[in-house]
């Protein structure tokens, strides 16, 4: 049944077939092979997607569409331009801060990219900034974006594992605010080698305006997670209050959405998490067919023999996942390798809240890693520019993340800080 | 052909219709269980199991609205080294695998849809397979799709434009 498994998925892989129906037909034909009744394939992806908590993620998915289309993005763009523009590389850092600020009420490491960077790369393009590089900044952005919550990929982490998403949330908070910080030190020295321009300084009036123009934007984020602290409600509760606040501000308030629009956001809501969720669904099923072969247990076993413990656990995972990262989607391999690992990282004393980051912020990094990234793929075509030539801008940036995410693994303090604060945890 | 063609183009914008409007009413039930609960101190009992059903239904029609469109992403790198030649038969092969796991679906969903029949959810009362029912359909609705793709491939039209 495994070589099969395989055997298929590889194959069809590099053929070029969709993901999902790669592992699907890998599945399939593993199941048949092993005379398991195929009953089992429909029944595994269709109790794998009908979990409360997943209704968070086409809700986040359609509060990061509102606020995309209805220039709530613009807005942040305009704040974060007046705080950090004037600093050398000031477009690049505000990439970073827009970024921040924008993955604070949006659930999706793709809305954040294709939102910051529809408005940032032509403007650095203008600026006289390589395209290359202002691609590789907005997907670098966009890998610190899956940290700072919501984020769809702890939603999938924490219905698997029954590990508070609330809890989860709060944990990506520091890590994703250090990393933005890091990135922008990066970028600042980067910007001096290469003399990028400045933008002019606001003034005091300026920041006024831009604060008053974005502030009912930011307050999303906060109601958000605030209402997750206080307790009010649950994270995918919390997403449809998001989806119904980002309705009120860019069709009722700022009128930037015209009714007739709506329609075409909600489809297409529905087909940016329907390919999430078939994925999830399918992984399922692919799951279930490693499971009765033992290959997670064996492979935990093997883990649990590495000698030096807890430490060379979590560096191994790290090698495995940013591997993983560089191949595939993030919620595959949440739902195909979280099952297996999260069991041996419980065995070796590992904090569930702190393992969910760390495992998000890898698979973060491969968002931006070649040859399959998303924010990757999707600021490389932003910019018009071929996915190759931005992968030499952005590998000072892999390292720095690299190095980022080290200390995150080895420093539970960073991930647990808020979650200690806020949720007694 | 062309008939087929338009019959696909049309299924395919009553399908977003439908997705977009469930889209809706789970954004909306998921609200009014948030207000009932928190603000008026009076649970909803059935708002979760709809939220939900809505929610089956809208991911799996959306996911057959990304199969017509290709949103379902691939690796490319090393496909596009081949020769047009081999790309053309190399996709006829993807298209004919993918058929086969839609038809296992569709099959073999169908039969679970059925024999869910008698099992009712907790808070109204219906029976579970309207539910389940969503596999086999879109399922078959993806059949449809892939086929006519397969049918484009050989008629050299062009494939259909992706909805990002």
């Amino acid at each position: 049944m495994t070589i099969t498994l395989f055997a298929v998925f590889f194959f069809l892989l590099l053929l070029g077939a969709p993901i999902v129906f790669a592992i699907g037909a890998g599945t399939t034909l593993a199941l048949i092979v092993g005379g398991v009744p195929l009953e089992i394939l429909s029944q595994k992806v269709f109790s794998g997607l009908a979990h409360f908590p997943y209704l968070a993620v086409p809700l986040f998915v359609l509060a990061g569409m509102l606020m995309e289309t209805g220039g709530i993005s613009r807005r942040i763009v305009e704040l974060s331009n007046v705080l950090v523009g004037h600093i050398r590389g000031g477009l690049g850092m505000v990439v970073m801060v827009a970024t921040i600020f924008f993955s604070d009420i949006s659930g999706s490491s793709a809305a954040d990219t294709a939102a910051i960077g529809s408005v940032m790369i032509p403007a650095m393009k203008r600026r006289g900034y390589d395209p290359a590089f202002a691609a590789a900044l907005v997907t670098a952005a966009g890998g610190m974006g899956v940290l700072i919550p919501p984020c769809l990929t702890m939603i999938v982490f924490g219905s698997l594992t029954n590990t508070s998403i609330g809890a989860l949330f709060l944990a990506g908070f520091v890590p994703g605010i250090a990393m933005g910080i890091i990135l922008m030190c990066l970028t600042y020295i980067i910007a001096r080698k290469r003399n990028l321009p400045r933008e002019q300084r606001a003034t005091f009036v300026e920041l006024l305006i831009a604060v008053k123009r974005s502030f009912l934007s930011l307050f999303m984020g906060v109601i958000i997670l605030g209402g997750i602290i206080l307790g009010i409600f649950t994270a995918t509760e919390a997403a449809a209050v998001a989806v119904f606040y980002g309705f009120f501000l860019s069709v009722v308030l700022y009128r930037e959405i015209k009714p007739s629009q709506i329609p075409e956001i909600l489809w297409k809501t529905s087909v940016v998490s329907g390919v999430v969720m078939l994925v999830v669904g399918i992984s399922y099923a692919f799951g279930w067919v490693l499971a009765k072969e033992q290959i997670p247990i064996t492979l935990a076993n093997f883990m649990i023999s590495i000698p030096g413990g807890k430490w060379m656990f979590l560096l191994s995972v790290n090698v495995l996942l940013l591997t993983m990262g560089m191949f595939f989607d993030a919620s595959l391999s949440v739902v195909i390798l979280v099952p297996i690992l999260f069991p041996v990282a419980m065995k070796l004393g590992v904090d569930p809240v702190h393992f969910g980051t760390f495992v998000v912020m890898n698979l973060g990094i491969g968002f931006t890693t070649p040859p399959y990234g998303l924010s990757l793929f999707i600021a490389s075509s932003i910019a018009r520019v071929s996915m190759t030539s931005v992968i030499r801008h952005i590998f000072p940036y892999i390292v720095t993340m690299i190095a980022v995410l080290m200390v995150i693994t080895y420093v539970p303090w960073f991930s647990l800080l808020l979650p200690r604060l806020f949720m007694g945890y | 052909m062309g008939i087929l063609f338009r019959i696909g183009d049309l299924l395919n914008e009553v399908i977003k219709f439908l997705a977009g409007f469930l889209t809706a009413v789970m954004a909306v039930l998921v609200l009014l269980q948030v207000i009932f609960r928190y603000f008026l101190k009076a649970p909803l009992a059935w708002s979760e199991e709809t939220a939900s059903f809505a929610f089956v239904w809208m991911a799996l029609l959306g996911a057959s609205v990304g199969l017509k469109g290709e949103d379902h992403p691939n690796l490319d790198i090393l496909i596009t080294r081949f020769p047009p030649a081999f790309q053309k038969a190399a996709a006829v092969l993807i298209n004919l695998c993918i058929l086969f796991v839609l038809v296992v679906m569709f099959i073999y969903g169908g039969k679970l849809a059925l024999s869910m029949r008698s099992q009712l959810t907790a808070a109204l009362g219906y029976s579970v397979s309207y539910m389940y029912a969503v596999l086999p359909l879109s399922a078959l609705v993806m059949v449809f799709h892939v086929a006519i793709k397969t049918l484009r491939l050989f008629t050299g039209q062009a494939r259909g434009a992706s909805t990002k």
